[in-house]
């Protein structure tokens, strides 16, 4: 590993950056099955330089990032560290060549003690010996994060959420790592714990390494960073000096030719006053992760909540769904309770259609037939005795509907494209007797764009039919085409409730980027 | 739990299909049960004396019913996603001697006390474990023992028996055709419990469960509910087993049936259906009895100690649960 840490510490970055750049992608591509995430993009990051990662949800930013990690290899293109070309096939030799990420997602351990999770898959930790010098280096880290007041034995778990992402970002730290990649570090912290994230990024670039800052907060980008990467449709839009930018520019930027948001088309329906209240939100709370909202949704009314990660807006759809028991506060469909389990909200009128469809959403080894039908089986069913003629004239049925071939109906959903997967969900959700409330969290995330489309008509159908839509998202052009009404979330609670029609993307954006988190919610 | 709320468009890389992998593989592993099946019954024939004779027939199938009752209780518990039940040898006892003691109120109260018992005492585990989510493995240890216990405090440690000159449960120790009652009964019970499994909402269910507890309880379904009844039919197959047991023996105690929980575990693990649940079948279930009965019987007319029947079919659970999880776990 010698030779690929060159000594330059203490460099200072700026004056770097004429010379061998610390990592210089030439052209890579990356593609998902029919779906181009990323169609050649070159980049350049000097020894000691904050960068900054902007762009929408499927701009290309976590390609790019998986390719630099090694997470991911790349169609075509080229990368080098130090001049070096590199062909990474793991993380591993990632981590050989001097690049660390920080996941949005904690990748720790709960069990295992600050110090363990620190030195967690590091490739210098010998089987023996080393331990106390080890310890001091943890311990330092530690302090420099400002988790001084903490043991680095104590275990994880212990721990709240916002000190984990730290002792993460300490494990990045500690592995001398010459870039270190932070997607999102700042999801679940609180302003102190940003600050101290900060400081420690500013350390590390003094000491000449270099940070690749990935995140949607506008403000923390060009308060951290020396440049901006835009990302936009699978390339890099264009790089841009933090000090030649202000937020409204950098939306603007974001945004691309679509920065003003078409909020015409769509199905034209009646306004959103007409119908009868149907969903009443009086101070439904999560503690710990979700401020008391309160919000009356109309019968036929599409509500888009839109939020980042730890914005609360997808807790607010899981906890109407019955999925979150310790929820507080009330909430009622007609005069009934969805909260505190999902068969309670299923008697309610409600509908969940997960953001995790593998996961939570579908039996993937079983066929659309079973999987379409799950949940109404007693429809063809007497004493509970199923008649499979009534399941398959069921499953027809609901396939016709959604826009799924009838000719997968025995296939296993798993072999699915993620767009029929999500048909086949909704249809699931969709009973004849139309839900009271349906609601989606990331109704077409991993939906190629036709796909998109239905989902969206068919959401739109159900709203005309007089069923309320909730559904979270992070995606502006989504909330733009689907809801009547965009609700804004950041920081556990809500920030604003806009009549489509009546307001920006930049304003949502504005506002999912915490900008106005901490003014009090005209609710 | 926690959400990526970012992806990369359409991450799920070129969608390998898992669904298609694994019927294949469980066809094969059913094919795989019956070749083995074939093997032991060639290899007998052809090289044991008094393997392939009717009376040699006849007792691999007295092997069976047993056996049989405690597996069809193991399979439905496994189905649902609850590994097993390590309190079968337990209640299959106490149900013996609730039977036992029952049977001077006549053999129809008896059998529906023993099977009550045997339902009762699996259906508050299968509510713990519904309910509170708590480890199959440590509650139905820890059932075992508080129902030995108040066995053992109630009868004082002493075993079970009935009255000489009571005859109504013999009809259960008879054979038909040669073939023990016990084995017919087992046929029957297994029919309905297949039937149950996969005509009724209940059993699509517990498939449901077994294949995904979180999208199951997420969707709605009653996850509880379909737990608990599993858990109680469980039960009261393995209560089944202990009348029969019962009736051969005319005396129980809460130590007689010490082997029935692994062997219930290996005939349904042998059989192919899966640890992890969700996957699986009472058919599938009766090879694997089939299977261990057979090999046992080989086993003992070639003068094998006891020890080493154990040992191979200990052997045989490891190599099917080898041959068998890496493909569960590529789900």
């Amino acid at each position: 590993m010698s030779h690929l840490s060159p000594v330059r510490t203490g460099a200072a970055g700026q004056g770097d950056s004429t010379r061998v750049p610390l990592v210089q992608a030439t052209d890579l591509a990356k593609t998902y099955g029919a779906v181009r995430a990323l169609r050649g993009v070159s980049v350049s990051i000097a020894p000691g330089e904050v960068v900054g990662i902007c762009g929408q949800n499927g701009a290309g930013k976590s390609t790019f990032v998986k390719l630099l990690t090694g997470l991911e290899r790349p169609d075509t293109g080229e990368l080098r560290v130090r001049g070096e070309v590199v062909g990474f096939g793991s993380t591993l030799d990632g981590q050989k060549a001097g690049i660390s990420i920080v996941d949005q997602e904690l990748a720790l351990v709960p069990q295992l003690s600050i110090e363990e999770n620190m030195y967690l898959g590091h490739r210098e930790v010998p089987l023996v010996g080393g331990k106390r010098a080890r310890r001091a280096r943890c311990q330092e880290i530690l302090d420099q994060l400002g988790l001084g007041h903490l043991d680095p034995t104590t275990p994880l778990r212990y721990l709240r959420i916002g000190e984990r992402q730290l002792v993460e970002i300490g494990r990045v730290l500690a592995r001398d790592a010459q870039l270190l990649i932070l997607d999102e570090p700042t999801a679940t912290l609180s302003n102190a714990e940003i600050e101290r994230v900060f400081a420690a990024v500013r350390e590390v670039s003094a000491q000449g390494r270099s940070v690749l800052y990935v995140s949607h907060r506008l403000g923390e980008v060009l308060d951290l960073c020396d440049r901006v990467l835009v990302f936009g449709d699978g390339l890099l839009r264009g790089t841009h000096r933090v000090d030649q930018l202000d937020r409204g520019r950098l939306v603007q930027l974001i945004l691309g030719e679509a920065g003003v948001v078409d909020s015409g088309h769509g199905v034209p329906r009646d306004g959103t006053a007409t119908g009868p209240l149907e969903l009443i939100l009086d101070g439904l709370e999560i503690p710990g992760r979700l401020q008391p909202v309160s919000l009356t949704v109309r019968s036929g009314e599409i509500i888009g909540l839109a939020g980042q990660v730890g914005s609360g807006a997808d807790d607010l759809v899981r906890a109407l769904g019955g999925l979150v028991p310790e929820a507080r506060g009330s909430a009622t469909v007609g005069d009934a309770s969805p909260l505190g389990s999902p068969s309670r909200a299923r008697s309610a009128g409600v509908r969940f259609v997960p953001g995790d469809r593998r996961g939570e959403g579908l039996f993937l080894a079983d066929t659309v037939r079973s999987n379409i039908t799950a949940t109404s089986m007693s429809r063809f069913s007497r004493l509970g005795v199923i008649s499979r003629r009534g399941q398959r004239r069921l499953a027809e049925e609901r396939t016709r509907v959604v826009g799924v071939a009838a000719s997968k109906i025995a296939a296993a959903v798993g072999d699915l494209s993620g767009g029929n997967q999500q048909k086949v969900l909704l249809g699931r959700s969709l009973d004849e007797t139309t839900p009271r409330v349906l609601l989606l969290d990331e109704p077409t995330r991993g939906v190629d764009v036709a796909g998109r489309a239905e989902i969206h008509r068919l959401l739109k159908d159900a709203a005309a039919a007089g069923c309320v839509v909730v559904f979270a998202s992070t995606e502006i052009d989504e909330l733009f085409d689907l809801a009547d009404t965009i609700v804004t979330m950041a920081a556990g609670g809500l920030v604003g409730i806009h009549d489509k029609s009546s307001v920006t993307a930049d304003h949502v954006l504005a506002e999912m980027a915490n900008a106005g988190a901490q003014e009090a919610s005209h609710v | 739990m926690s959400s990526v709320l970012e992806r990369p468009p359409a991450a799920p890389p070129a969608d390998a299909p898992p669904s298609r992998v694994q019927r294949v593989v469980a066809n094969k592993r059913m094919l795989v049960v019956t070749t083995v099946l074939a093997v032991l019954l060639v290899y007998g024939m052809v090289t044991t004396d008094g393997f392939a004779t009717v009376d040699n027939g006849r007792a691999i199938l007295a092997a069976i019913a047993i056996t049989g009752f405690g597996a069809l209780g193991a399979t439905l518990v496994m189905l649902g996603g609850n590994l097993f039940s390590m309190s079968a040898s337990v209640t299959a006892a106490g149900a013996a001697m609730v039977f036992l003691a029952a049977l001077q109120y006549g053999v129809v109260v008896a059998l529906v006390a023993a099977l009550l018992a045997g339902a009762g005492a699996y259906a508050l585990q299968g509510f713990a474990i519904g309910a509170w989510g708590a480890n199959p493995i440590v509650v139905t240890i820890g059932a075992g023992s508080l129902q030995a216990a108040v066995a053992i405090m109630i009868t004082d440690g002493s075993s079970v028996r009935v009255a000489p000159e009571v005859t109504s449960y013999k009809f259960l120790a008879d054979t038909v055709l040669g073939i023990p009652v016990g084995v017919y009964l087992l046929l029957v019970v297994a029919a309905l419990l297949h039937l149950l499994l996969t005509r009724t909402v209940w059993g699509r269910n517990l498939y449901f469960l077994g294949k995904s507890p979180p999208a199951a309880y997420a969707a709605g379904l009653p996850v509880v509910l379909t737990t608990v009844i599993a858990f109680a039919i469980a039960g009261a197959c393995t209560g089944f087993a202990g009348v029969v047991q019962a009736a051969s023996t005319q005396s129980a105690t809460i130590n007689d049936l010490g082997t029935l929980t692994f062997d219930a575990v290996a005939a349904a693990v042998v059989g192919g259906n899966a640890i992890a649940g969700g996957r699986g079948s009472i058919p599938r279930t009766l090879l694997g009895v089939l299977v261990i009965a057979t090999l046992g019987d080989l086993l003992l007319l070639r003068d094998y100690s006891a020890g080493v029947r154990l040992l191979a079919t200990g052997l045989l659970v490891i190599v099917f649960v080898f041959a068998t999880s890496s493909k569960e776990q590529a789900r």
